[in-house]
């Protein structure tokens, strides 16, 4: 038996390798698709912005500059009395009052957006949700908490967690496909059994009926959607082993006397990795939908989780503040489409019958 | 009919071009030739030389416009078919050139009764009513001699064996009674004693119907049998033309020669008389069961191979023969234990019948294997090095790693390949160097028993050639023991000290490589050899 460890080693491997003639070729028509391969940079500037999230949108200055001295308050914590105030308690550098004792002797840089995700402005031309204003770009929501900054730390969970969820459950979902294919007879009949039986579940329910006992966390729900959704790529690459396995240079690693879990990961699975990594893109925006969806009916992410789901919630019942969903909407239809498109461009790329011109 | 001689084709100064990207390939290099009526003209040319291409020219069924024609004509009856209206060239394919395929498995539709098929034809080309079309389809499938025409006409393409189904395909070809017909290896997927049909078939046609006939093929057996003239392809040109008694007479150029030279030749060497027993079997037995009825009772095995009993010594050759189906490649694998069988096994006096995967493991470098296709034996993803390595990482041959490299080349050398080219992919290699290749994989390991399964049959002549004197050659110097899969029975002849004649799984005949091909006992053997060496 083989670990997920020495799969996802070969895949390295795999990427590390001198670039083949193949190689080059499917690089080629990746970049022929002009559309993906604009999508993959803007997706990947995006995603790597969105990852300094604390830098760009934050209630907590980049620098403060005191008495001569410079702190940091995005990366440690300091006292109101460190700044001449009264409490011991953590600065609150949005109060007008510690805004002046530190203006009166120094300077604050704020981040762009001077507001975290959680961070509530109490200071609104309106009751919440206030329409865009020169403060709150995108205007607040219901609860008075900057739209711009929770889209963009709710930009970084999905994609994280969709990354997460589709790398895990592809990992997998290869494995069980490969030992299915690769042995075939009563283990490939056997889990193709339990595989029908499981994906039989109801799904939702299950998530609904949890999330009213357990306090649903990031984890909590990875692990849950796990569950399902390492069963998407099985099909495909048992379909792509049982072919493979009766190749000849399969039959010749045999007669050699290679071991079966050499023989998967090195002979094998570079073939079914081609019709696995077409998928990807794919189960990744599946993954970011569903838990969107989950967000959107309330069994997602704990409360006052900057999440996309929310926020389209919020737009629905605040009708009457359309920045919110038109918001929401923007968010998540320019992230799926970018990883559409990029899926498109990956699907070009290893299409064989695809030739350049 | 005699030919006459009015042209029929004339192809003058052809040149095709494949556009990929901005890479241009050319295919076609200034090929002229002339087909008269009634006349069988043969195109005769290694893989890769163009013939079918041009072939294909002839009846503008290339992918234009990824194909091109730079320059060149082709004329039908003095009109120009290059650049010809859409119309004219469907009017020339359905009523003036017709062509029969290599791949009978693949070229009828398996969900139309042939009877059908072949009507539809009829029916598209002639405008025949239903019923009429109906009739003349059971007249042409009488023409092309298909046993039970009038019965068959409701059985579908599955019901029907490899020849029959090639003559389907010749009937429906025939069915716009063409002025040429064109035959691109007709029978190069086809057994030996089939192949013999088929071409028997298209004799007594040719000389039935007043029509003309182009037959490529790489085969020269062929050539001489059936065809009047013959062109000499290679690399896109013609090389040599004339009439074909003359050209096998007396060939002009170089390779033509070759070509005819390269029939497998020679007979195999002595064993050495000292040599000791490397293995053995005794009646050995492969069934895929397949069970039938609610209670799996009815047992409907297929008896791939059915208690058969063979020894093999060092420097020994014992030839396998056989048909598609007969079980001959499942009785290597099985004596490998790469396929589960019953009956005893003996491998240098160890009983390995009973042996699993894993206690096979340290056994595997005595005993090797070569397929027949070199281009899926090879990983396409690994480089030529990392191949041969492989085995000797199994078996912990060679401690460091310029030892192995050491020995990489060595096995290289051993195998006529450069071994500079031991850092570059499979891909980057013809057909007899990648089988060279899969020769030196096997030989790293310095086995003792080899299975060679059809190593020389997907290869052109002259390359055959060449890789059969390669393996007589490692056979003497290593004292190797072989068993030698093929349905070839010249190259059989040319390696193998003992026969093996397998029939559905059954041995029909075994002895002496020179008793089997002097005097045959069974009437299969008969067949076969008359099949094959006539």
């Amino acid at each position: 038996m083989f670990s997920l460890w020495r799969i996802s080693r070969s895949i390295l491997f795999f990427r590390e390798r001198r670039l083949s003639p193949i190689t080059r070729r499917r690089l080629a028509n990746f970049k022929a698709n002009r559309r993906g391969y604009i999508s993959l940079w803007i997706f990947l500037v995006l995603f790597l912005f969105s990852l300094f999230s604390e830098f760009i949108a934050n209630d907590k200055p980049l620098v403060v500059h005191y008495k001569g001295d410079t702190y940091f308050p995005i990366f440690s914590t300091y006292s109101e009395q460190t700044f001449g105030g009264e409490f011991q308690t953590e600065a609150d550098y949005r109060d007008p009052y510690v805004k002046d004792l530190i203006n009166e002797e120094g300077w604050i840089l704020w981040p762009l957006i001077p507001y975290s995700y959680t961070t509530i402005n109490y200071d609104l031309p309106q009751p919440a949700p206030s329409p865009p204003t020169l403060d709150n770009w995108l205007g607040t929501d219901d609860q008075g908490r900057d739209v711009l900054a929770r889209v963009i730390y709710g930009f970084r969970i999905s994609v994280v967690f969709g990354l997460t969820l589709t790398l895990i459950s592809s990992l997998v979902g290869i494995a069980a496909g490969a030992i299915q294919g690769y042995f075939g007879g009563w283990i490939d009949l056997g889990l193709q059994r339990f595989i029908e039986i499981w994906s039989g579940l109801p799904q939702l329910f299950l998530f609904i009926t949890l999330a009213a006992i357990i306090e649903p966390s990031f984890w909590l729900i990875l692990s849950l959607m796990l569950l399902f959704q390492w069963m998407a790529l099985v099909g495909v690459v048992r379909a792509e082993f049982l072919r493979v396995r009766n190749f000849d240079y399969i039959r010749a690693a045999r007669a050699l006397g290679v071991r079966d879990s050499t023989i998967i990961v090195r002979h094998a699975l570079p073939n079914a990795m081609v019709s696995a990594l077409t998928f990807l893109p794919f189960i990744l925006n599946g993954s970011i939908t569903t838990l969107t969806a989950l967000d959107f009916l309330g069994f997602g992410l704990p409360a006052g989780s900057p999440s996309l789901g929310e926020l389209l919630q919020q737009g629905k019942s605040n009708l009457q503040a359309p920045w919110l969903g038109f918001t929401a909407f923007a968010v998540i239809a320019l992230m799926l489409s970018l990883l559409i498109f990029v899926g498109e461009a990956v699907r070009d790329a290893f299409d064989p019958r695809k030739l350049l011109g | 009919m005699q030919p006459s001689n009015k042209k029929l084709i004339s192809v003058k100064d052809l040149y095709v071009t494949f556009n990929s990207g901005k890479k241009k390939t050319e295919a076609v290099r200034g090929v002229t030739l002339n087909i008269n009526k009634g006349e069988t003209v043969a195109l005769v040319g290694e893989s890769g030389s163009g013939k079918s291409v041009t072939a294909l020219s002839l009846m503008q069924l290339l992918p234009y416009p990824l194909a091109q024609h730079p320059s060149g004509s082709i004329k039908l009856d003095g009109k120009e078919i290059i650049g010809a209206n859409k119309k004219t060239i469907r009017e020339i394919r359905g009523n003036r050139i017709s062509m029969v395929f290599q791949e009978p498995m693949t070229s009828l539709n398996p969900l139309h009764s042939i009877g059908r098929q072949v009507a539809e034809a009829l029916i598209v080309n002639k405008a025949l009513r239903k019923s009429e079309a109906w009739r003349e389809a059971q007249k042409l499938l009488k023409l092309v001699s298909l046993g039970a025409a009038s019965e068959r006409m409701n059985a579908y393409p599955h019901e029907l064996s490899g020849g029959q189904r090639q003559r389907v395909m010749i009937a429906m070809a025939l069915s716009c009674s063409p002025d040429l017909l064109i035959a691109d290896e007709p029978t190069t997927a086809l057994d030996v004693t089939v192949q013999a049909e088929i071409l028997e078939l298209l004799k007594d046609l040719k000389k039935r119907l007043a029509m003309s006939m182009l037959l490529i093929t790489h085969d020269l057996n062929i050539v001489r049998g059936l065809s009047d003239r013959m062109y000499v392809m290679k690399d896109g040109h013609i090389l040599e033309e004339g009439i074909t008694s003359l050209v096998f007479s007396s060939p002009k150029s170089e390779y033509t020669k070759l070509l005819i030279d390269s029939e497998p030749k020679g007979v195999p060497l002595l064993p050495p008389s000292d040599s000791r027993e490397v293995i053995r079997c005794d009646s050995l037995r492969v069934y895929f069961s397949k069970k039938s009825g609610i209670f799996r009772r009815h047992d409907r095995s297929i008896k791939a191979v059915d208690d058969v009993s063979l020894v093999v010594k060092e420097g020994q050759t014992v030839g396998v023969v056989g048909e598609s189906g007969s079980g001959k490649t499942t009785l290597g694998l099985a004596l490998l234990r790469l396929q589960q069988s019953s009956g005893n096994i003996v491998f240098q006096g160890t009983v390995i019948s009973k042996k699993g995967f894993r206690a096979m493991r340290p056994l595997r470098r005595d005993m090797q294997i070569v397929f027949q296709d070199p281009f899926s034996s090879l990983s396409p993803r690994m480089s030529v090095s990392e191949i041969i390595t492989e085995g000797m990482l199994v078996h912990g041959i060679g401690k460091n790693r310029s030892e192995r490299e050491h020995l990489i080349v060595n096995s290289l050398k051993e195998v006529s390949v450069d071994p500079d080219v031991r850092n570059r992919y499979p891909h980057e290699f013809s057909g007899g160097q990648r089988q060279r290749i899969a020769i030196a994989r096997a030989l790293a390991l310095k086995p003792k028993f080899m299975v060679l399964d059809e190593p020389t049959s997907s290869l052109d002549m002259t390359v055959q050639m060449q890789i059969i004197d390669l393996l007589r050659e490692l056979q003497e110097r290593r004292r190797l023991a072989y068993l030698f899969i093929s349905h070839d029975l010249r190259v059989i002849r040319a390696l193998s000290h003992e026969v093996i004649v397998l029939k559905d799984g059954i041995v029909l005949e075994r002895g002496s490589s020179e008793k089997i091909f002097n005097q045959p006992t069974h009437d299969y053997t008969r067949n076969l050899i008359s099949a094959a060496l006539n």
